[in-house]
């Protein structure tokens, strides 16, 4: 896949879906500055020769040390894989404002001026590829889940409207929609939950949760040049789950 | 990409004798696959045989007609294990509404629906514990007026993706599809109905798509590397479907 030798900047890419992500866009020799509030982490791609930048999604200020990094760097900015997101459940009757706020903040205003920035370097650049994490639960219906999955509603409708505005301007803009992927937490999750189980995995067409990888190297097929003709898409990554339960005793 | 080096790297691509089934054959000769380029001309599969030899890799023609099903069931007993099957071959043409026979819906239903399923059915079986089908459906599968025989077999190709997938999902078999938008091949060049300048026009970026483009999304769903991807159809239209605003 080419997205060697070009300039990719990761959010959210301390752990899971972001690590996997900045870690396969190093391998094929892209050049990748990781982004993260998690110090520690970032220490560790930062010594497999990734440019690391402590940041948060919700300051506003965060672009402006990105563009100063990338000034510095002295390549025009490629990729943006916006995947930084925090996730959580509750249903609407048990989410408070301030809940919805926070996941507004970091989920859709975040993505929103990170993806702002990333247009305006592309501008200059003459074109460009971006590809948000959106989620399964921003297409279909799933128990316990009302801010987190609004949230990420918006995200899709975004990814449609900013790849309609800037497709003339070279820029592709194109989402991925990960289903349950097992992360450290959600690890933990999975195995203390039996609910969870029975639902994401011994109901899943596949019998199985994905692994960051997975929705890795759909971000890197989005992200490349092989991908030069798809824009405004969201593909989802998720085993089939969210085409429909697939209860193991009913095979009908 | 990488290079597969299981054993069963054998891939099937019908209508792989030119154009969007050319270039399908070559990318998956190039991701490591012995390709069994299977087409109706067989003088044709043989060119992109030697395309894909002349390139290093590994290919194979089969003269097939594809609604055949014994032929169809002959092949891939021949062919032997198989890790990939790309169901590219079908028939197009333009028919307004009003002048559309039964006949007219039931051949463009025979050769992209009916054939897909027998190859599908014979393929799954041939690959054991896991393997990648994908289908070419086409962005018609939205709406297309001039061609509804077309435009709903093409659907019925997304519908049939879906349903096989869950099915074939316990396998370790994964069924996807690729719509493709308006790609410029000999073909569509040749034409007379088609203005190409028009289409272009009514892409976000100005440009139509090559077989390049739709041959990179099959080799992408069909490699290992996609294995938690099924049950989809990946648009490749360049943004054409997001709709009308285009300010245009």
């Amino acid at each position: 896949m080419t997205v060697e030798n070009k300039l990719a900047l990761i959010t959210g890419a301390a752990g899971g879906i972001g690590r996997a992500t900045a870690e396969l866009f190093a391998a094929r020799g892209a050049q990748v500055i990781a982004v993260d509030r998690d110090a520690a982490p970032l220490q560790e791609l930062a010594q497999s020769g990734i440019t690391t930048i402590i940041g948060d999604m919700t300051d506003p200020a965060l672009p402006e040390t990105l563009a100063e990094e990338i000034t510095r760097i002295g390549k025009p900015l490629a990729i943006l894989v916006n995947n930084a997101g925090i996730g959580g459940g509750g249903r609407l009757d048990q989410t408070s404002d301030e809940e919805l706020r926070r996941y507004m903040e970091v989920n859709v205003v975040g993505l929103f001026r990170l993806a702002r920035f990333a247009v305006g370097q592309m501008q200059a650049a003459g074109g460009g590829s971006i590809v948000n994490v959106a989620s399964i639960y921003a297409e279909v219906g799933a128990q316990n889940s009302s801010g987190y999955s609004a949230s990420k509603g918006a995200v899709a409708a975004l990814t449609r409207q900013m790849a309609t505005d800037y497709g003339p301007e070279g820029i592709r803009v194109n989402a991925v929609a990960p289903g349950l992927i097992e992360t450290p937490l959600t690890a933990e999750r999975i195995r203390t939950e039996a609910w969870r189980h029975e639902i994401f995995v011994e109901q899943s067409p596949m019998r199985r949760v994905g692994q960051p990888q997975d929705v890795a190297q759909a971000i890197a097929f989005l992200a490349s040049d092989e991908a030069a003709f798809i824009s405004g898409e969201s593909l989802r990554v998720d085993g089939g789950w969210a085409m429909g339960r697939y209860p193991r005793e009913a095979q009908i | 990409m990488a290079q597969h080096t299981t054993e069963a790297n054998v891939a099937i691509v019908t209508g792989g004798g030119a154009g969007i089934g050319r270039a399908i054959s070559l990318h998956l000769a190039e991701a490591g696959h012995r390709v069994i380029v299977a087409d109706l001309n067989g003088a044709m599969a043989e060119e992109t045989v030697a395309l894909i030899t002349a390139a290093g890799g590994q290919g194979q023609a089969e003269t097939l007609d594809i609604t055949d099903e014994k032929a169809v069931a002959a092949m891939i007993e021949r062919v032997g294990p198989l890790r990939c099957l790309v169901n590219n071959a079908g028939i197009f043409n333009v028919k307004p509404f009003d002048a559309l026979e039964a006949e007219d819906f039931r051949r463009m239903y025979e050769v992209n629906v009916v054939a897909m399923f027998s190859l599908c059915q014979c393929a799954a079986a041939a690959m054991g514990q896991g393997g990648a089908i994908v289908n070419i459906a086409s962005r018609a599968m939205l709406g297309s007026a001039q061609y509804i025989h077309y435009a709903t077999s093409k659907a019925a190709v997304g519908g049939f993706t879906r349903s096989l997938a869950l099915e074939l999902a316990p396998k370790g078999i994964t069924v996807n599809a690729v719509a493709p938008g308006v790609i410029e091949t000999d073909m569509l060049r040749a034409r007379s109905d088609t203005n190409l300048d028009a289409l272009r026009a009514l892409q976000p970026g100005g440009t139509l798509g090559t077989p390049d483009d739709i041959a990179a999304a099959v080799a992408f769903l069909a490699a290992p590397q996609a294995g938690f991807i099924t049950g989809q159809t990946l648009l490749v239209d360049g943004g054409r479907s997001l709709g009308g605003a285009l300010g245009i």
